[in-house]
């Protein structure tokens, strides 16, 4: 096999891969080739017919041409010429140029560019309207037929990257048009507005509705007037050159009002990174980049359209204080001096471990590191945690019991790469969009494997290759029967284990009670399924196993979690690309907050307290002596609070008053602190508890760092100022240290990060120099810089380097019974995050999505005599939540699904109790016994008719361009040259 | 205890305090501009001067609708071929090669001195026969035969 083929192209001669793309190859070089509908991000689409190029003597296109022989290529011989020029005119007849009155024209429109670069001239043939209306039905963008040049990027990113199989082009009509389902408004169809078809799109076909007659000095016009000025451009600037040279100067006087600054979005773990477009305090849009590491081009209906709140009317400006039955504004000073009187004076009173600090996963990494700096060398006690307590606990715990190391073995590459994913507990396309997508996508096209194991039929069940359902809280019972087969049949890794793990027979001898009729008995699969299993995981070389809250928020969430690890080392799914365990991280920076030490039992790093050389180079670093002990969890805080032990509390960015389970015993527990401090961008159900609310700025306010779920560190940038006198979090927490008699003097977050890389070894070479624009660093990250994109590569972070297998028993802990006949389920859903209190305040998302609801089946309907839009009464044990009725066939039997973003009388944590992982206290939220009393039988559908859920996806393998060739009007411009000439 | 509680009692800031801190705002960025600003007073009162304030004052309250205006009339047929005119002579400009057209004007400059100078009233058949023998006049109907010569050639 030759390594490199030789291809001549207009005579110099130039080395390329086998099988490498000629356009790919010439984009190489300093020759241009015209090419509007091909993108790094989705390879050759080949329908806009730009790139013709001469090899060996014919005329053909460059981005459909493989290179698999040494070949004479020639671009710019009169032939190809007219090929190229014949292919752009009929573009442009299907697209009108008045960029001077054009939001598009921003430098980056590929017409306008491609046109101006080509030298065309004169328009051969006149533009020719499709004589379709715009599509305007949808909130977030707009199609506009008329502009259209049906190169099909869009419907590319829809069935193939995004893989939601909404966009298709009509090929067959007498006019093709890019169409949603079967032909619907934009709003009716299975859309779920990621805005991935608007970011590819070249030209202003797909627009943002937020850019519209923003982003022009001259665009914003009324319908008839704008019309009038395109004609008058058209009849003004008869040439494009003259045309071209207007509009090029008024798109870079554009550049002096609008602002593009990169951030990183807030709304899940995977960590997307985009520029948003700003002017003053209007978000025109977000705009993904092919270098953003975790998503690339991708995003989600929330990071692409879900900023509104951030110029939220709700918005606290000013400090308040609580005074009898109101909360006075007060200035910065007065409430600082207060805050940090009353912890002296409790701390005084009744010791430093009884106060209490809870950090934000929605704060950077700087600030996590500042809050649990505050707690330990200010106030002197390691009460401080973070709301991962709440869901990723126990997902660390069982890696550190197994492989040493809290995170995602490698990157979301590695899972696009897996030959087999399985992902448990997880509802992937909703919670974790982008990286759902990829997922699909191999699957898709790639042929990967997925195995979903889930109590409700969700999008990835229903795409799944197997789908289970296993009995609620069992998983851990599967996991272990499937790894006991495999063992016992001999399909285990003998190689890796021998090699890289230890405890090998004490765990084999564990296993002994998960036989086959165990397993189907308690989890409802069967024998010949779990065989089934076990032979495919066994047969694959290359698996990942994803996994989410349907695993950790359960009494057995660290053991479970383990058990997912346990099958990784048998089967020797470590160590390599495209294998590996990923826990997905909920929050933004779920990761990030626990790596920079707001956690009770661990400094920055994963570095016990307990450890007196950590502890010592901690108290030697901040001139303070620190407690040995471990300090309280969330959970703890809460019982202590009730308990008469912890009399303050101080929360940043978290509404633990609606997402913490069993919320009446938790607002209760807060109407008995002496003193309670929040602080938050709103007047959260929290902070209404609160003695003073301090007002902080989000993400799109302030400079810092978040960690995915890759263990991913990413800069995010200002994009706007803090509004009123709200700060962000590190500056408020440095102002209190040094109310406090500290001084502290970070003049930006760069100066925390560099504290952090200094003290943590698992951070050490970390710094903002090399985490510049889209830069990113995964740690652990070596003193020289060198990250670590994929862990365990030269074994597990133990003293002989080796893995351990980790022996784990099963009691079932949870059912239903007579009274409390119905399981309750609960998590997220697309359109919002979390318990709401960012995305109900975007117009758009809330029309896509109102309300909440309780979803049951068609079964316990027809049972109970209920309909859609039905009002029931949940009861457990704990408390009552009334809501809608919604029936679907994801939920089977009776298991109910209650989206978490539900705040008023719905709030699932109402029914949840104090029950927790035995091994993290993290609240088992997924097992909730309740019954139903029907208030109302019927009613509206708590649903929208424009929800996408209700669509009809139309599933395709990219555009089909062949259907456009095969048109009866369609000559290929390499004919039509030979035609003419 | 502690009771959950909403409602909130903003700062009222009094309208002189506003405006004091307004004030001194404003002061401040005039001391820091203080050339730039005196020279716009200049530019200001240059303009009060002609008049021209008030023109451009009200051309900016009426923008939309003098955008309009300018707009629709300029997209009425009749100028249409002005509007084309003006490009098109824009393209005649460029294509015009200038350093001859000098060569010419000087010419006919010279000729409309000697023409202003003349006081002969008319010449005869005779006459005009007679001045071909001027080498001056010969010089010119020679260069004005070329030129339509050329004319002739491009059409």
């Amino acid at each position: 096999m030759q390594d490199h083929i030789v291809v001549t192209i207009n005579g110099t001669e130039y080395l390329a891969e086998p099988g490498q793309n000629l356009l790919e190859l010439i984009n190489t070089t300093d020759e241009f080739v015209p090419q509007i509908c091909y993108n790094e991000s989705l390879g050759p689409v080949e329908t806009c017919d730009t790139c013709m190029v001469e090899v060996n003597g014919e005329i053909i296109r460059a981005c459909g041409t493989a290179i698999t022989d040494s070949m004479y290529v020639n671009t710019v011989i009169e032939t190809t010429k007219k090929a190229q020029k014949e292919a752009l005119d009929r573009i442009l007849e299907n697209h009108e140029l008045y960029c001077t009155v054009c939001d598009y024209n921003n430098g980056t429109c590929e017409i306008h560019n491609t046109v101006a670069e080509f030298g065309l001239e004169h328009q051969s043939r006149p533009f020719q309207s499709k004589h379709y209306q715009q599509d305007n039905s949808s909130s977030f963008y707009r199609y506009d037929p008329d502009q259209c040049i049906l190169c099909g990027r869009c419907v590319e990113v829809c069935q193939d990257v995004q893989v939601n199989e909404t966009l298709l082009i009509d090929w067959d009509r007498e006019q093709p048009r890019v169409i949603w389902d079967n032909d619907v408004p934009i709003d009716q169809s299975s859309c779920v507005s990621c805005g991935q078809c608007v970011t590819v799109c070249p030209c202003n076909a797909l627009m943002e509705n937020s850019i519209i007659g923003e982003a022009g000095y001259m665009t914003d016009q009324s319908p008839g007037l704008l019309r009038s000025m395109i004609e008058l451009t058209k009849k003004t600037e008869p040439g494009y050159g003259p045309l071209f040279a207007v509009s090029d100067t008024e798109a870079s006087m554009r550049e002096e009002r609008i602002e593009k600054t990169k951030t990183v979005c807030t709304y899940c773990g995977v960590g997307c990174t985009f520029d948003v477009w700003t002017k003053d305090r209007k978000i025109l849009k977000v705009e993904p980049q092919k270098d953003s590491p975790a998503n690339g081009i991708s995003s989600c209906i929330k990071g692409k359209f879900g900023w509104d709140y951030v110029n939220s009317e709700d918005r606290l400006t000013k400090p308040l204080i609580r005074k009898d039955d109101y909360f006075q504004e007060v200035e910065w000073d007065e409430a600082l001096s207060y805050v940090a009187k009353r912890f002296n004076e409790i701390k005084a009173e009744h010791g430093a471990d009884s106060l209490g600090f809870i950090a934000s996963s929605k704060c950077t990494n700087e600030e996590s590191f500042l809050m649990q700096k505050l707690s330990r060398q200010v106030i002197g006690t390691n009460n401080v945690d973070n709301c991962s307590r709440y869901c990723q606990s126990p997902a660390t715990k069982g890696l550190f019991r197994t492989v040493g190391h809290g995170g995602d073995s490698g990157s979301i590459n590695d899972i696009a790469e897996a030959e087999m994913v399985i992902t448990i507990g997880s509802n992937t396309a909703e919670s974790h969009p982008v990286l759902a997508s990829r997922i699909k996508r191999s699957q898709k096209l790639f042929g990967q494997k997925l195995f979903v194991f889930d109590l409700r039929k969700h999008e990835m069940g229903q795409r799944a290759d197997r789908f289970f359902q296993p009995n609620s809280g069992t998983d851990l019972v599967w996991l272990s029967a499937v790894t006991k087969y495999i063992i016992d049949q001999g399909l285990e890794n003998r190689t890796f284990i021998d090699k890289w793990v230890n405890s090998f027979e004490e765990y084999k001898e564990s296993l002994s009670k998960f036989t086959l009729e165990y397993a189907e008995e308690l989890t409802g699969i069967s024998k010949n399924e779990l065989i089934e299993i076990a032979k495919e995981i066994a047969s694959v070389d290359k698996l990942a196993i994803c996994w989410a809250m349907g695993v950790t928020q359960h009494q057995l969430g660290s053991d479970t979690s383990t058990a997912i690890s346990n099958l990784l080392l048998i089967t020797g799914n470590y160590m390599r690309n495209g294998t590996g365990a990923y826990p997905l991280r909920g929050h933004n920076n779920v990761q990030g907050c626990s790596d920079f030490g707001s956690m009770p039992n661990f400094f920055p790093g994963y570095e016990k307290v307990a450890d007196d050389e950590v502890r010592n180079r901690y108290e030697k670093a901040w001139n303070t002596e620190i407690p040995a002990e471990p300090g309280k969890d969330n959970h703890e805080m809460i019982n202590a609070i009730h308990e008469g032990k912890l009399n303050s509390l101080f929360v940043i960015g978290e509404d633990t008053g609606i997402v913490d389970a069993n919320i009446n015993y938790v607002t209760a527990a807060f109407e008995k602190l002496d003193f309670f401090v929040v602080q938050d961008l709103f007047l959260t159900h929290t902070a209404q508890y609160a003695d003073v609310i301090l007002p902080a700025a989000p993400s799109l306010e302030k400079e810092g760092t978040f960690t995915n779920t890759e263990r991913r560190i990413q800069r995010l940038y200002k994009a706007l100022e803090p509004v009123g006198e709200s700060k962000p979090d590190w500056i408020i927490l440095q102002d209190l240290a040094n109310e406090m008699g500290y001084r502290w003097n970070y003049k930006h977050p760069s100066e925390i990060m560099n504290e952090a890389a200094s003290l943590a070894p698992l951070f050490a070479g970390v710094s903002y120099d090399l985490l510049e624009g889209y830069n990113s660093l995964q740690w652990p990250v070596e003193r020289d810089g060198t990250d670590t994109p994929l862990l365990f590569k030269d074994g597990f972070p133990f003293k002989d380097r080796k893995a351990k297998l980790y022996p784990l028993d099963f009691q079932l802990q949870y059912s239903t019974n007579e009274e409390y006949d119905l399981h309750v389920n609960n998590g997220r859903m697309l359109e919002h995050f979390h318990e709401g209190n960012m995305t109900f305040k975007s117009p758009g998302i809330v029309r896509e999505m109102p309300e909440s609801f309780i979803e049951i089946s068609t079964e316990l309907a027809e049972e109970r005599e209920i309909k859609e839009g039905a009002e029931v009464k949940l009861t457990s044990e704990a408390g009552e939540a009334t809501g809608i009725i919604h029936i679907t066939d994801r939920v089977r039997g009776k298991e109910l699904y209650l989206p978490l973003n539900a705040n008023g009388k719905s709030a699932v944590n109402y029914l949840t109790d104090n029950r927790v992982d035995k091994d993290t206290n993290t609240p088992a939220y997924k097992e909730i016994a309740v019954k139903m009393e029907v208030i109302k039988k019927k009613g509206k559908s708590p649903l929208p008719d424009h929800n996408h859920r209700r669509g009809n996806r139309q599933p395709q393998k990219g555009v089909q361009v062949e259907r456009k060739w095969n048109r009866k009007d369609y000559t290929f411009p390499g004919n039509v040259v030979k035609q003419d000439g | 205890m502690a009771e959950a509680i909403s409602k909130i009692k903003r700062i009222e800031v009094p309208e002189s305090v506003k405006q004091e801190q307004d004030l001194a705002e404003v002061s401040r960025k005039v001391s820091e501009n203080k050339e730039a600003i005196l020279k716009g007073i200049d530019l200001l009162a240059a303009l009060e001067e002609s008049d021209a304030l008030e023109t451009i004052t009200a051309l900016i309250k009426h923008r939309e609708d003098a955008l309009e205006n300018m707009v629709q009339e300029l997209n009425k047929p009749q100028y249409s071929a002005t509007l084309e005119n003006l490009s098109d002579l824009f393209l005649f400009l460029g294509q015009l090669k200038v350093e001859e057209l000098f060569y010419f004007t000087d010419k006919l400059n010279h000729g409309m001195k000697e023409a202003r100078n003349s006081d002969a009233e008319e010449t005869s058949y005779m006459g005009m026969i007679k001045a071909l023998k001027d080498p001056d006049i010969n010089r010119s109907i020679t260069l004005l035969l070329s030129f339509l010569k050329g004319m002739g050639k491009e059409i």
